[in-house]
């Protein structure tokens, strides 16, 4: 039983992977913009029976790579009977297959696979006969489940860039600039977790020594469709009294959205 | 004003701000099929993570005349952690792909654009672009970012090549040998290459010299030291004729803009060119269609082809095998006169003491041609007995004729008899004197017939053809008018041949002529036509008409007008026009009327220029002389767009500004500095000079004493009838003669706002210490404490103004302008 928040590796469904869709070219960037309102969304695949697809090849720095991956993660989608392929350097090969999903944020476990490309297959949608769509696509890795829920503290914050002038009369005239399609702000949280078993606790650390950008999903149950990429922006900061050496660590995670 | 919709500006003034800012590019790339280098057709959008920072974009319009549209460097700062931007980097965005499969992308050049995106209330984003231009240099400005200068648009003009807007000719070959060579086209700018027998010899004092360079009518001549031979130019001309759009639109062309991008206003002036039509050298004559019209007699001029045959007439053929009828010929003497079978008509060699004549009545004629077949002579022998003399007289009732003479007879031929006896050569007998005279043998009669023709021009020259072959020619100012025409004969004892005379033709009494000039385009602006001048002689009594005849569209004509009494032409203003002059000529008068020069008027709206002379241009420069010769505002839109239009300096505001929308006014100044008294203006051959009077109180000389403004356009070559320049100095004397005030507004964010758009600018913001409104009751009258505070205790009130500098800044969101005021 896994505990709500989850650590992951980045999203390796980013800009420089090279994405290639059935249906629906021109919204694919929608995939990955981390906007969880704006959509892929097939066109022409208003039927039960028309299969579109979606393929992930896996890029860094124009580089194909390959990536280990286990776990996936639909977010704002109206996909009823989909699969997951993965590319064993030859052909595709079946990794996953989910029939009559009726949540609009699904997370799925997969078998760790290492593989350059994966493969997105949908054919029914919830309501029938539906374009098909998906806000985001995220297919990564687990990096550290804590076992533990936020406690005693989880703080979100947001920030956002604006810019205000005051006019001639007084008033103020703002504008908040934008850097997704539908989101202005941007995620920060302080995060406090109690009583770590060593395990999590040395799991956290080497996150956080890694010093590269992951995935924050802080509430995987109840609100699932809110998961950020995220630095730990904070040095690493951890208490525990002697009694609990061990087992009781309580650290302290910042974390900002990239 | 940029086009927007209503939703975006609602959204930005009610303060619903919500933007992104796009920066997206364009590689360029060596086309290997084309072999050029060519940009992507779509922009990529760079990711707005990767987007550091976009300094301002900032315009303005060049200082004095107002036309050209600056844009400064915007400096891009792109994130750049894995060297993406590097030329090099296999893996980077200029990498070889697919899109460029010859050669990597090169960065040079790439073209960037920015925009901004603004979230309107459905939820759907509206862009404006705010800029376009080159990238011309890469700073790593640190181990992670790159710095990117990019340039205007304009760089692409600056460094196209004006001269490319002309026809090349590659090698025109001149055999030789000679010194001198002139190219077949007119107007050449540049000669690329001379070659002599294929080897290119440099131009220099000891080879060859250039002449007659940039002349719209004749070609380039290349004069060689010494006499070549095998000679081959290869050159450039200059294209004539043409609209200020179609000339700024090739050089676009040349400069790599394609034509979708060119935005191009016909250029209209606001005040009339004066152009005229000159018809007054020989090219222009022939220019038109003539009809019985000489133009070689007087070079440059026209009058009456007297010997077209439009202006004689058949007399008689005798093909009614008589001489008795159509018309009646009356013999006289003891000659046997008859009519063969085959239509001719006859006189018997007969005897030695026969003589006579035969004679009928004709249209006096003192000038024209009168021309008639006769058989030829049997043997060299004969044509020493032959003698007869023919042609117009004037009858003498009481003594027709004296031997084989008539009195005032005007030509006679006597066969000599033997070489060297005056009275017995080809004479030219005027008024019964001779004035030339030649040995000259008629051909065998086996020739065939001969046809012999008399000319006689208004100038009292004489002129005598045998079978088109002139033997004789003389000049005499006597003249008398003849009447009648006749034969008159004195057969000799040894004529072996009887002689037949066929188709004889005279003068008509009324001479005709009528040229119709070529269809002259005075171009889709013409507004109005004025008076026709002409250098023309009626001779005498003769008529010479001046009719012309307008067309929408050169094929669709209205009827032929005269002019009225005082030159005026009276046809419809249209935008073709045809000119027709009628000559009439009553033959029996020698004074030829003669048309030498026409000139007509009229004024445009457009100018057309003569030659397009670009010599050590560059596009850009070219296109700047345009826009200061039209007084038209140019540059580039933020979406690629090239304009070429028409400046708007109405009261018409695109937006209204106040102290909702203007943070901060800074720098207002009075405008002294931009005031002129007088504007000297040149353009073409035409100086025009407006100078204010100096008299009223409020007058910019009285106020601001003298100060000059020369504007000078010299390089463009327009029609040497077209004034461009008094139109346009009234053009700048309205514009600088009075004070306008400047100011710098910082604004909310107004992306749309451009250059040259008008605003409405209000900033009250001098309150009265009791506000109060008509029919306020608070307030009575008598009141200390209340004021109305009109305009002048404002800093800014209902003040129209043209954006002349704007500064729109992406990382604030704010909007900053130089305003000009706008006088009613």
């Amino acid at each position: 039983m896994s505990s709500e928040p989850l650590l992951f590796t980045k999203n390796y469904v980013d800009d420089e992977a090279l994405v290639t869709v059935s249906h629906g070219d021109g919204s694919k960037g929608y995939l990955f913009d981390r906007d969880q309102d704006s959509k892929w969304t097939t066109s022409g695949a208003n039927s039960d029976a028309t299969e579109v697809s979606v393929a992930v090849e896996f890029y860094e720095s124009g580089v194909a790579v390959s990536r280990t991956i286990d776990r996936i993660l639909l977010i704002n989608h109206n996909l009823k009977d989909w699969h997951l392929d993965y590319w064993d350097g030859s052909a595709w090969v079946l990794l996953l297959t989910v029939t009559a999903d009726a949540l609009g944020n699904t997370l799925k476990t997969l078998s760790s696979t290492a593989t350059t490309k994966v493969r997105l297959r949908a054919t029914a949608t919830q309501i029938a006969d539906a374009e098909k769509f998906v806000g985001e696509m995220v297919v990564c890795a687990l990096l550290v489940d804590p076992g533990r829920d936020v406690e005693p503290a989880y703080a979100p914050r947001w920030r956002e860039l604006t810019a205000e002038l005051v006019m001639g009369e007084g008033s103020l005239h703002r504008v908040t600039t934008r850097w997704a399609q539908n989101r202005v702000q941007r995620y920060e949280a302080s995060v406090t977790f109690s009583f770590l078993n060593s395990a999590a606790r040395d799991a956290l650390k080497a996150v956080r020594d890694d010093a590269e950008p992951f995935l924050w999903y802080p509430e995987s149950v109840t609100r699932p469709a809110e998961i950020y990429l995220v630095f730990w922006s904070a040095p690493w900061a951890e208490k525990y009294v002697s009694s609990y050496k061990g087992a009781g660590s309580q650290v302290t995670m910042e974390v900002r959205e990239v | 004003m940029k086009t927007v919709t209503t939703a975006l500006r609602l959204a930005l003034a009610r303060n619903k701000g919500e933007a992104t800012r796009e920066v997206s590019y364009k590689r360029r790339y060596w086309d290997t099929a084309a072999l050029a280098y060519v940009w992507e057709a779509a922009w990529t959008v760079v990711s707005r993570a990767d987007v550091v920072a976009v300094s301002p974009v900032t315009e303005q319009l060049d200082s004095e005349q107002l036309n050209e549209f600056k844009v400064s460097n915007v400096t891009l700062t792109l994130l750049n952690t894995d060297n993406r931007w590097r030329e090099d980097n296999p893996f980077g965005i200029f990498a070889q792909d697919s899109g460029s499969p010859g050669l990597q992308y090169d960065p040079y050049w790439t073209k960037f654009r920015v925009r901004v995106g603004i979230r309107l209330p459905d939820g759907s984003d509206e862009y404006v672009s705010l800029f376009s231009g080159v990238a011309v240099e890469y700073t790593s400005a640190s181990n992670d970012q790159v710095q990117v200068t990019v340039q205007g648009l304009e760089s692409l003009l600056m460094n196209a090549n004006a001269e490319d807007v002309s026809t090349t000719v590659t090698e025109e070959y001149f055999a030789g040998p000679g010194t001198v060579f002139t190219t077949a086209n007119p107007g050449v700018g540049v000669i690329t290459e001379v070659s002599v027998a294929g080897i290119a010899v440099a131009g220099g004092d000891s080879t060859w010299s250039a002449s007659d360079l940039d002349d719209p009518n004749l070609g380039a001549t290349v004069t060689f030291q010494g006499s070549q031979s095998a000679v081959r130019i290869t050159y450039k001309y200059w294209q004539q004729n043409k609209r200020i759009e179609e000339l700024v639109r090739s050089l676009l062309t040349a400069a790599g803009i394609p034509s979708v991008d060119q935005l191009v206003s016909p250029v209209v002036f606001s005040n009339p060119i004066l152009n005229a039509i000159v018809i007054d050298s020989m090219a222009d004559w022939q220019a038109g269609t003539p009809t019985s019209i000489d133009y070689a007699a007087v070079p440059g001029s026209i009058k009456i082809d007297i010997t077209d045959p439009a202006n004689y007439s058949l007399l008689d053929s005798f093909t009614d095998g008589n001489f008795t009828a159509n018309p009646v010929w009356t013999p006289q003497g003891n000659i046997s006169w008859s009519v063969t079978g085959g239509g001719r008509l006859r006189y018997d060699k007969g005897g030695v003491t026969n003589m006579g004549v035969i004679s009928t009545p004709v249209p006096p004629a003192r000038i024209g041609l009168w021309k008639w077949t006769m058989n030829g002579v049997d043997s060299s022998f004969d044509k020493v007995t032959f003698g007869f003399n023919v042609m117009g007289f004037v009858q003498d009732t009481t003594n027709p004729f004296y031997q084989y003479s008539f009195n005032g007879n005007m030509l006679k031929i006597t066969a000599p008899p033997y070489s060297g006896s005056s009275n017995q050569k080809w004479q030219l007998i005027v008024a019964d004197q001779v004035i030339a005279q030649t040995d000259y043998n008629l051909p065998l009669l086996a020739s065939g017939d001969v046809v012999i023709k008399v000319i006689a021009y208004g100038n009292h020259t004489f002129q005598v053809y045998v079978d088109s072959v002139l033997i004789l020619q003389g000049y005499s100012p006597l003249y008398v008018v003849p009447n009648f025409f006749g034969i008159a004969t004195e057969q000799g004892a040894f004529v072996l041949t009887d002689r037949e005379v066929d188709d004889i033709y005279v003068p008509k009494a009324q001479f005709t002529a009528t040229w119709v000039s070529p269809t002259y385009d005075m171009t889709a602006g013409v507004i109005t036509i004025g008076k026709l001048f002409a250098d023309y002689s009626t001779g005498l009594a003769e008529t010479v008409t001046f009719e012309t005849r307008t067309s929408p569209d050169g094929s669709t004509w209205d009827a032929w007008t005269s002019i009225d009494g005082a030159g005026q032409v009276q046809s419809t203003i249209r935008r073709y026009l045809q000119l027709r002059i009628v000559f009439g000529h009553n033959s029996s008068r020698y004074a030829e009327p003669i048309v030498n020069k026409v000139r007509i008027e009229y004024q445009t709206n457009v100018a057309t220029i003569t030659l397009a002379k670009f010599t050590g241009q560059t596009v850009y420069s070219a296109i700047q002389a345009f826009g200061q010769f039209s007084n038209y505002e140019w540059g580039f839109t933020a979406d690629e767009d090239f304009f070429f239009r028409s400046k708007d300096t109405s009261r018409q505001a695109d937006e209204t500004v106040d102290r909702k929308d203007i943070q901060a006014i800074s720098s207002l100044t009075t405008g002294y500095d931009k005031v002129y008294s007088e504007v000297r203006v040149t353009y073409g051959n035409f100086t025009a000079a407006l100078k204010a009077t100096g008299r009223p109180p409020r007058d910019s000389l009285s106020r601001f004493k003298s100060r000059i403004l020369e504007v000078s356009v010299t390089d463009i070559v327009i029609g040497n009838d077209s004034d461009v320049a008094t139109g346009v100095a009234k053009l700048f004397f309205n514009y600088f003669s009075r004070p306008r005030r400047r100011l710098r507004a910082t604004c909310r964010f107004l992306p749309h706002v451009d250059l040259s758009d008008t605003l409405l600018v209000n900033f009250q913001q001098n309150r009265p210490k009791k506000t109060w409104t008509m029919g306020d009751e608070t307030v009575s009258l008598g009141d200390q404490d209340a004021s109305l505070w009109g305009a002048g205790e404002q800093l800014v009130s209902d003040m129209y103004a043209k954006v002349i500098g704007a500064r729109h800044d992406t990382q604030r969101y704010a909007s900053e302008f130089d305003l000009e005021e706008i006088l009613p």
